[in-house]
C-alpha cells in the first residue's frame, strides 16, 4: 500500500469537522467522513445552538481537524479551531486556488497531507 | 454565553452611534443612504480582492474606505432643491449601479457568491473582543466630532433653511457629516451585515419621532428602544436557536410595531420634525 491510500492512514475512519457540505466525495474516497458541520444548512447562517453543539462535540471528541475551502469565511473557520483546539485546514477546492496547486493530483496532495498532518500531530500530542 | 456576549456588545456598539446617525438620516429623508454607502464600501472590497488584497485585510478596507469617500463627495454635491429629483432619488441610483458593479466584479472573484451573501447577513455570532475595542475606539472618536459639531450638523438635518440663512457651506458639512457615515457604515456592515445595520440606524430613529421632537429625547428614545430590541433579539435567538441576525432584525420590527400601537392608543399627533428644536 502506497501513495494517498498510505498518506491517508492517519485520518482512515477517524471524524473530522468541515465548514460545508462540500467535501462529501473526498470525504467518501478516503473514509473520513465530515460529521458535522460548522454552516449546516447552505447559505443560513449558523444559530448559536448549532455552533455550541459543534464546539461542545469537537471538544469531547477531541476532533484534531476543521476542514473548509479558502474561499468561505477565516474567522469563523478560526475561531472554531481556537475554542476546540483543532487545527484550522483551509485549503482550496479547486484546481489554482492557492499557489502550489496547479493540477487535481497537487490539490489532492494537498487535502490528503494537510489532514495526515492535523490528525498525526493530535496522535503524537496524546502520547 | 462564551458566544452571545461578544455579539450582545457588539451590538450596542453599534448601535450607540446608528441610532443617533439614524436620527440625522430620517430627518433628510435619506432612508437608503446606509445601503448606498455600504454598497460603495462592498464595491471596494470587492475590487480589493480582486486587485490581491487579502478579504478584511487594512488594503482591504483602506480602498472600501475610499470608495465611500467618493460616495461622501458624491451626496455632499447632488443636494438640490430640483422639484421631482430628490436626494433619494440619487442615492437609490449610486445604490443600484454600486451593486451592479458589485456583482460584475464578484463574477471574476473565486468567492463572489459568498463574499455577497456575508455582506447581507453578517457575522455577528462571530465578532471577537479585539474587534470589538477596536471598533468602540474609532466610534468613541466619530461620537466625540458630532458631539463637538451637533449645533452645525443637527441645525442642517433639522432645519436646513436656517442653516442655509446663517451662510453656511451646507456642501462642505454634507461632505463631512457623509464621510463620518461612510467610516461608520464600513465598519459595522462588516461585523453585522447589510439587514442588521439598517434596523439600527432607521428604526429606533422613526421610534423616537414617533414620540418626540427634540433631540435629546430622539436620542433617549432610540437608545432605549434599540438597546430593548437589540436584547430581546439575541435573546429569542439563543433560547429558540435561529441565525441571530435576522432575529434581531424581526425584533426591531416588533419594536416598532408596539411604538406604533402605543403611539395610537395614547392619540394626539406626534411632533413634526420640522418643528424640532435644538
Amino acid at each position: 500500500m502506497g501513495g494517498w491510500l498510505a498518506d491517508g492512514a492517519p485520518f482512515r475512519d477517524r471524524d473530522m469537522a468541515c465548514y460545508h457540505k462540500n467535501w462529501a466525495y473526498f470525504s467518501a474516497r478516503f473514509r473520513v467522513p465530515c460529521a458535522m458541520y460548522v454552516e449546516a444548512k447552505v447559505g443560513i447562517p449558523p444559530s448559536p445552538g448549532h455552533v455550541r453543539e459543534l464546539v461542545d462535540w469537537m471538544r469531547e471528541n477531541r476532533i484534531p481537524a476543521l476542514l473548509a475551502a479558502n474561499y468561505f469565511s477565516h474567522d469563523q473557520v478560526e475561531q472554531v479551531a481556537e475554542r476546540t483546539g483543532a487545527e484550522p485546514l483551509i485549503v482550496p477546492e479547486h484546481v489554482g486556488g492557492a499557489p502550489g496547486t496547479d493540477g487535481y493530483f497537487d490539490l489532492v496532495d494537498l487535502w490528503v497531507s494537510s489532514l495526515a498532518g492535523a490528525f498525526q500531530g493530535a496522535a503524537e500530542d496524546k502520547e | 454565553m462564551e458566544l452571545m456576549l461578544p455579539a450582545l456588545v457588539a451590538a450596542l456598539v453599534l448601535l450607540s452611534l446608528h441610532a443617533y446617525l439614524g436620527i440625522h438620516v430620517i430627518a433628510r429623508g435619506i432612508i437608503f443612504v446606509d445601503l448606498a454607502i455600504a454598497q460603495m464600501a462592498a464595491l471596494g472590497w470587492t475590487a480589493a480582492t480582486l486587485a490581491g488584497f487579502e478579504a478584511g485585510s487594512a488594503g482591504a478596507y483602506l480602498v472600501g474606505l475610499l470608495t465611500t469617500l467618493f460616495a461622501a463627495a458624491l451626496f455632499s454635491v447632488t443636494r438640490m432643491n430640483h422639484r421631482y429629483i430628490t436626494q433619494e432619488a440619487i442615492i437609490g441610483i449610486v445604490f443600484v449601479v454600486a451593486s451592479a458593479a458589485t456583482i460584475l466584479l464578484a463574477s471574476q472573484a473565486p468567492r463572489g457568491a459568498e463574499h455577497v451573501e456575508e455582506l447581507l447577513t453578517g457575522s455577528l455570532l462571530w465578532v471577537t473582543w479585539p474587534k470589538i475595542a477596536r471598533i468602540a475606539a474609532i466610534y468613541a472618536v466619530l461620537g466625540l466630532i458630532h458631539w463637538l459639531l451637533r449645533r452645525r450638523f443637527l441645525t442642517i438635518s433639522l432645519q436646513p433653511e436656517l442653516a442655509k440663512s446663517k451662510g453656511w457651506s451646507i456642501r462642505g458639512w454634507d461632505f463631512l457629516f457623509y464621510a463620518l457615515f461612510g467610516i461608520m457604515v464600513t465598519l459595522s456592515v462588516d461585523v453585522a451585515g447589510v439587514l442588521l445595520v439598517f434596523s439600527f440606524l432607521v428604526i429606533p430613529a422613526v421610534v423616537a419621532f414617533l414620540f418626540a421632537g427634540r433631540p435629546r429625547t430622539l436620542l433617549a428614545i432610540a437608545w432605549i428602544s434599540g438597546s430593548v430590541a437589540t436584547v430581546a433579539g439575541l435573546l429569542v435567538s439563543y433560547l429558540a436557536d435561529l441565525p441571530t441576525g435576522p432575529v434581531v432584525v424581526c425584533a426591531f420590527a416588533a419594536v416598532l410595531l408596539a411604538a406604533f400601537a402605543v403611539r395610537r392608543l395614547s392619540g394626539g399627533k406626534p411632533p413634526p420634525a420640522s418643528e424640532a428644536t435644538l
